[in-house]
Parts: structure tokens; C-alpha cells; sequence
């Protein structure tokens, strides 16, 4: 479990999280989003701990270890390894801190990834499946994904996801993503986060979001339900609407569309920048 | 952990060791243009206290350079470890390879490392360790280093008149005004330094500087304005022998 209470943050003058709350169960898959700039990536960081609050704190209760971080696995766009080390000496470098026996290579022996190969050699995709067998690795509870999967090919992106899949069954593992890109991952998110001036906009879990986002195709505007964001056509308009429910069908024009995750979030944020 | 440091370390020293280089170059120009009657011995113990000074400089002042170039604080940071400990296994490989560095110059030359020239080695190895947050460019770090080198210098002398006008026996360059010279100006930057580490996260660095705008620059303001005060009476007592 994860608890955020209270937590304030500053980059300078800029303020980025003030009195911020969430708590989020073992075992959950959470899906951060918001528009570029909303404090994503540092909501990660801070849970991380690669950032310090301002003030308020951020909780594992069920993290024994003295050093959290010993259970969290944290990777994010930057690709931040050592460039320099070969990639066996990565490896050596992560057991002895993790206090590893075994690395586990399940993702890498897939990839071309030779040993002696610098990490600086390696390609983006390469650099990222090999970060995430370091962390794997380690055995987390808590895994903090930050925007990385899409660099990697469609195949890899497909084992590692199985891969997660099995540590999510086998060791209720608590996933935060922060995507904008959402196809390969929707099947597994239970609970989607939409963050807007640091605060929490929308908190719902995935279904409940689908049943309460939906586009209308109507040559009128529909009434009495909150529009998030509309596109117009020369004879008709769409509308995406949130929350909808369905006695609002009664009174209403037009055609009601279910829509997946990618178009919902896009609805929100499209929404955001109108 | 240890190991990356000691291979950055041993990275760091043969560097400087280029430096060596020049022993056979400044004998061979020696004998053959300057004819200064420079002996090899004289030459190889010049040019190991050269490096050993550009090592001293060097490896203390690229401490975080995997880190900076690499852009792996994230990594860093993410991990496990105290940031003590990270600091720790930083600085002791490197500290022992400058001892190693200088270990022919005390058995061959009787170097002693607390003259004033080997404590300013391993001074010079912590003014440049406390100023490699603050500094990016290695030329203003350089620069800082020998500024922070003159000021020690500028206190020993300063002491020296003041022991001197309190009946305080210094016997010339005692180790003890070395000591307290330094103190006074390593002190206020380490301290600046090790607030910053304390609390260093991927903000930024020019966010998370305020101990050396709060605490170092202050403490160096007030200790020039008092080298300043004292100086004309000890350029006085300095001139009348």
C-alpha cells in the first residue's frame, strides 16, 4: 500500500503539489495522467523518493524494510544508468546494492544484449527491457513505470508485459504507470488517476470510468450532463461527456458510443487544454 | 558499489598520471636545450607532486562525474543506500589512491605529509570535493581552488602576527595555524556541502544550493573583512621584521 497524505511540492517558485492525498491498495495497477507539465513524472519521483517533499509524507505500511526504496523499483523516461559500466558490470553493481543472488534474465535473453556490450552502446528500447530486468530483478512490491514502454518493440513490450502480468497475479505487486499511451496496457489497469493543478481530477477505477465517459454523436447539444470536450462536423458535433448515466438516455438525441481508454483520456485532456 | 568508485578513482589517477609524462620529457629538454642541470631525481619528485596535486584537485572535484554526465542521479538516488554511505565509498577509494600517489614521495623523498605541502594535497582533495556541487566549469573550480589556497595562506599569516602579538610561541609555520587556517575556511564549505547532500534530490542543483548562498560565501565575506582589519597592522609589524 501506498499513502500520500498531505504532500506539498515546490520546484523553486513553482508549486507542483499543495495538501496532496491518495492512498493506493497492494495489488492495485494505477494509471497516472494529465496534461504535459501537471506533475506526473514528479508524483513518481516523490513516491520513488528521488525526491524530497516540501512537506507531508508519503507512506509504505507494508514495507518492513528500514530503506523503502529496498522494495520499490522505479525506471522513467531519462534512462538514468551508468553509460560507462558493461552491462555485467551493471548487473554486479545491482546485486551488490540489492544484495542479489541471481539477475534475472528472463526479459534480456530475449534481446541482443551481449555482457560485455557498454550500457552507451545499447539502443533506447535495449536500455529500458535491461533497466527493467535490473529492477525486476530485485524483486519490488511497489513498480513505478514512467512513461518507457513504448520505446520499446512491439515484442519485447509484449513479454515484459506478460511478465508483469505474472508478478501481478503471483506477488500482488502495486503498479503505478504514467502513460499517454494506453493499448497494450489497458487490460491490466484497475484505476485511472487524472491529475489537474495538482490535484486530483478524476479518481474512478476503470470500469466505473467507462460506464461514465461517452461520446455523443448528435446534431444537438446534449443537456444536463457535464461536457468535457466537443469536435464539430458540418452537420453534426461529438460530444464527450462525464459523468453520463444512463437515465440521462431518456431525453437525449443522437448516438450514445462506449470508448476506450485512449479515447477517454484524450476526452479529459482535450477537455483540459479547450 | 565500492568497485565502480575504485575503477572511476583508478579512471581519475591515470588521467593525471599523463602528467608523468613529463619527467622523461623535462630531462631529455634539460640536457639537450635548458641545461638547468635538473637531475632525474629532482625532475621524477617536481612532477610527482604535480600530479599528485592535479590528482588531489581532479579526483575530488569529479566525484559526481559519472553521475553529472551520465544523467544518473536518478539511478543513484533511486537505489537503497544512505546518502553517507554513498559519499563514503566515494571518497575513501579516492583518498587511498592519492595516498598511494604520494607514498613514493614519502619513502624516497622523506615527503611529509603534515608539511604544509602534503596537508595542502589532501586540503586541495577536499576544497575541491566541497566545491564540486556549487562548480560546473573545471577552469572555475581550478580557479575557486586556488583562491580558497590563497585565503588559507593569507589566514596562516594573519594568525602568525596575532599569536605572535598575543606572546603566543608559532616557531615560524607551525602545523597547528595550518590546521586552524584550514579549518576556517574547509569548515564553513564542507558544512555547506554536507547540507547539500543531506537533503540533495533531482531537483535542479542551482535549486538545492542555498547552504553555500546561506552559510559558505557569508563565512568567507566575514572572514576577508577580518583578514582585511588586521592587514595593515601585520603589514606593519611584517615590514619592521
Amino acid at each position: 500500500m501506498i499513502e500520500i497524505n498531505n504532500l506539498s511540492f515546490n520546484y523553486g517558485r513553482l508549486k507542483v503539489f499543495d495538501g496532496f492525498n491518495l492512498q493506493i491498495p497492494k495489488g492495485q495497477v494505477c494509471l497516472i495522467t494529465g496534461i504535459n507539465g501537471v506533475g506526473k513524472s514528479t508524483l513518481l519521483r516523490l513516491v520513488a523518493r528521488v525526491l524530497n517533499p516540501l512537506s507531508g509524507e508519503i507512506r509504505f505500511p507494508q514495507i518492513t524494510s528500514p530503506d523503502p526504496r529496498s522494495k520499490i523499483g522505479f525506471i522513467s523516461d531519462t534512462l538514468s544508468l551508468y553509460q560507462n559500466l558493461k552491462v555485467s558490470q551493471a548487473i554486479d553493481f545491482h546485486k551488490s546494492v540489492y544484495k542479489i543472488q541471481k539477475f534475472d534474465d528472463s526479459l534480456i535473453s530475449h534481446t541482443k544484449i551481449k555482457k560485455n556490450q557498454r550500457i552507451k552502446e545499447l539502443s533506447n528500447g535495449q536500455k529500458t527491457i535491461f533497466h527493467l530486468s535490473l529492477i525486476l530483478s530485485a524483486q519490488p512490491d511497489i513498480f513505478l513505470i514512467d512513461e518507457v514502454i513504448h520505446s520499446i518493440d512491439a515484442y519485447l513490450r509484449k513479454v515484459f508485459l506478460e511478465k508483469l502480468i505474472d508478478l501481478l497475479t503471483e506477488k500482488k505487486l502495486t503498479v503505478i504507470m504514467v502513460n499517454l499511451n494506453f493499448y497494450d496496457i489497458e487490460n491490466m489497469i484497475d484505476r485511472v488517476i487524472l491529475l489537474k493543478d495538482g490535484k486530483t481530477a478524476v479518481d474512478e477505477k476503470i470500469d466505473d470510468l467507462k460506464t461514465k465517459v461517452k461520446k455523443i454523436t448528435s446534431s444537438t447539444q446534449p443537456k444536463n450532463i457535464p461536457i468535457l470536450t466537443e469536435i464539430h462536423y458540418s452537420d453534426h458535433a461529438d460530444y464527450y461527456v462525464y459523468p453520463y448515466e444512463t437515465n440521462d438516455n431518456d431525453d437525449m438525441e443522437g448516438e450514445i458510443i462506449d470508448l476506450d481508454l485512449t479515447e477517454i483520456i484524450t476526452a479529459f485532456i482535450g477537455g483540459e487544454y479547450a | 558499489m565500492l568497485n565502480k568508485e575504485i575503477n572511476d578513482a583508478l579512471k581519475r589517477l591515470m588521467e593525471c598520471a599523463l602528467i608523468l609524462l613529463g619527467i622523461p620529457v623535462a630531462f631529455i629538454l634539460d640536457n639537450i636545450i635548458f641545461k638547468f642541470g635538473w637531475s632525474l631525481s629532482d625532475t621524477m619528485e617536481t612532477t610527482l607532486i604535480i600530479t599528485a596535486f592535479a590528482y588531489a584537485f581532479y579526483a575530488g572535484f569529479t566525484v559526481f562525474l559519472s553521475e553529472k554526465k551520465d544523467n544518473a542521479f536518478e539511478y543513484l538516488l533511486s537505489l537503497p543506500l544512505p546518502k553517507v554511505k554513498i559519499l563514503f565509498l566515494k571518497v575513501i577509494p579516492r583518498l587511498i589512491i592519492l595516498f598511494i600517489l604520494i607514498l613514493p614521495l614519502i619513502l624516497i623523498w622523506k615527503f611529509n605529509p603534515f608539511s604544509i605541502s602534503g596537508m595542502f594535497l589532501i586540503f586541495t582533495f577536499f576544497i575541491s570535493l566541497f566545491l564540486s556541487f556549487a562548480v560546473d566549469s573545471i577552469l572555475l573550480g581550478l580557479i575557486g581552488v586556488v583562491l580558497l589556497h590563497s585565503l588559507i595562506s593569507f589566514h596562516m599569516k594573519i594568525l602568525n602576527f596575532l599569536f605572535w602579538k598575543n606572546q603566543v610561541s608559532t616557531h615560524g609555520v607551525n602545523p597547528l595555524l595550518i590546521i586552524i587556517s584550514s579549518f576556517l575556511v574547509l569548515f564553513p564549505l564542507g558544512l555547506a556541502f554536507w547540507l547539500v547532500i543531506r537533503q540533495f534530490d533531482l531537483k535542479p542543483i542551482k535549486l538545492q544550493l542555498k547552504p553555500y548562498y546561506y552559510i559558505a560565501i557569508p563565512a568567507i565575506i566575514i572572514e576577508l573583512i577580518f583578514l582585511v582589519w588586521f592587514y595593515r597592522p601585520y603589514l606593519n609589524w611584517f615590514q619592521n621584521g
